[in-house]
């Protein structure tokens, strides 16, 4: 029988635009962490796993060496943006197959991250930049729903208030809808606050058996539902452009690997690269009606409600890749141990993390509980 | 013969897999299928608009050619595109080192 697995604790860093060594900011969250678990003796992480776009070599190694850890194994996982949910996949899997009882999995990205264009993909023609198929996604989003373009921007709004109670986020400020639709126009169909900011930051779990998060954590957050699915890599070959098939198949996975349904999730950290993939991944797993979306991001910002991307999500916390599935896992963890703070969504039991890559060419659903 | 060679030179071909006869996309030297090698030819030239879009008083759109073979993102520089518009290849190459394909509308 595979072993339950927990987070035992996480760090954080502030996400900002500094140029720093990608060593640097994997060793800061990473430090974070460690700092904030004193219970854990280091001799005990059995593996590092690193999360990064970087192309830096031996990260995990270096990682390692850098906060006193010297694991049976480490290496560094690399799926664009979804690289951090991908990593805590791999160190859930070592835990739960019995090869390790603790692992300390840290994501970290710069600013500059060769991650942000998939070079690859020639049917991409010349429009190889995300926001080209972010102007399709919602281009078909709209026409599908009847919905406009000042509709999406309750989103950015929302996030970015959000993002205000986060002190690690790279937002500042909050913006009004008119804001939204006043910032520039980067193509017909996307303005610059429909974006998520590439940034620096990092974040880092620490995940464990069942016998070691008892000795580690008060208050472990268990990972209970795992779903995962890639449909290609090309952005060419999605069957839709104004739904996502990778997460439908990933959050179905998950949730009933955990038990659950959608209607029982209580908060959820949504990857919103661009405003229109919110209430796209919304309706795909279920958390809002197709079509509803929209309406259900307006309700919750109306009503102070920080249900869905507590943190202020990509869009306010800013997404610096290799670290943003794992900052979304802390988040809900935090939620879920009544420690957000001023975000805290009231007495969540079940949390949900959606981390995609690639204009939903692949996505990570991961269900978390107390 | 290869797709980058091909389309340097202003010709668009694509691999088509003898056995499964599907035309392999994005271009591969073998078939994703059975894993056949592929044999190289002329590409449809025309399509129909899945989904577009605009930047700078220029459309852009996705465009699934030869009947349902394969998609490309493309820049349209003659007509107004809409979903179910017939467009045709009139340019491709690489420009500035990405892959171009310039569409008309023909619709």
């Amino acid at each position: 029988m595979k072993k339950r697995v927990a987070i035992a604790s996480y760090g954080m860093t502030r996400f900002s635009k500094d140029d720093v060594p990608i060593e640097s900011v994997l060793a800061e969250s990473a430090r974070d962490l460690l700092c904030s678990c004193r219970n854990l003796d280091r001799g005990a992480v059995d593996s590092v796993i690193v999360s990064t776009n970087s192309n830096s070599k031996y990260l995990s190694q270096i990682l390692s060496e850098a906060v006193g850890i010297r694991p049976k194994a480490a290496h560094t996982v690399e799926s664009l943006c979804s690289s951090g949910t991908s990593a805590i996949v791999s160190a859930y899997s070592y835990i739960a197959a019995g090869l390790a009882d603790v692992i300390l999995v840290s994501g970290a990205e710069r600013y500059d991250s060769p991650g942000q264009v998939l070079e690859w993909d020639n049917s991409r023609g010349e429009f190889k930049h995300p926001v080209y198929w972010a102007s399709l996604f919602t281009q078909s989003y709209k026409r599908r729903h009847s919905v406009t373009g000042e509709d999406l921007a309750v989103i950015p709004v929302k996030n970015h208030r959000q993002a205000a109670d986060n002190p690690n986020a790279l937002s500042k400020r909050t913006y009004s809808a008119g804001d939204v639709m006043g910032s520039k126009k980067l193509t017909d169909d996307v303005r610059l606050l429909d974006c998520s900011r590439p940034c620096t930051g990092g974040a880092s779990v620490l995940l464990a058996s069942e016998e070691m998060s008892g000795r580690i954590s008060d208050s472990p957050v268990w990972i209970t539902g795992i779903g995962q699915k890639t449909t290609s890599a090309g952005f060419t070959k999605n069957a839709a452009f104004d739904s996502m098939e990778s997460t439908a198949v990933a959050a179905r996975d998950a949730l009933q690997m955990s038990c659950r349904s959608a209607g029982e999730v209580d908060v959820a950290e949504v990857h919103d690269a661009f405003a229109v993939c919110e209430p796209m991944a919304l309706e795909s797993m279920g958390l809002a009606q197709e079509g509803r979306g929209v309406s259900l991001a307006r309700e919750l910002y109306e009503t102070g409600n920080f249900k869905i991307n507590p943190r202020g999500g990509l869009i306010g916390s800013g997404h610096p890749l290799g670290a943003t599935g794992i900052a979304q896992a802390v988040e809900v963890a935090q939620q879920l141990q009544g420690r957000a703070g001023r975000r805290q969504v009231d007495c969540p039991r079940v949390g949900l993390v959606h981390n995609m890559a690639a204009a939903a060419t692949s996505s990570t659903v991961l269900v978390l509980e107390r | 013969m290869t797709f980058e060679s091909d389309l340097k030179e202003g010709n668009f071909t694509v691999p088509r897999c003898p056995g499964c006869r599907v035309i392999v996309w994005p271009p591969s030297d073998f078939c994703s299928r059975c894993l056949q090698g592929t044999v190289w030819e002329k590409a449809p030239s025309e399509g129909v608009v899945l989904e577009y879009s605009g930047q700078g008083g220029q459309h852009f759109c996705m465009a699934e050619m030869g009947g349902g073979s394969f998609r490309i993102v493309c820049r349209v520089v003659s007509g107004t595109p809409g979903v179910g518009k017939r467009v045709r290849v009139e340019k491709c190459g690489i420009r500035g080192g990405l892959h171009f394909f310039d569409v008309r509308v023909l619709d």
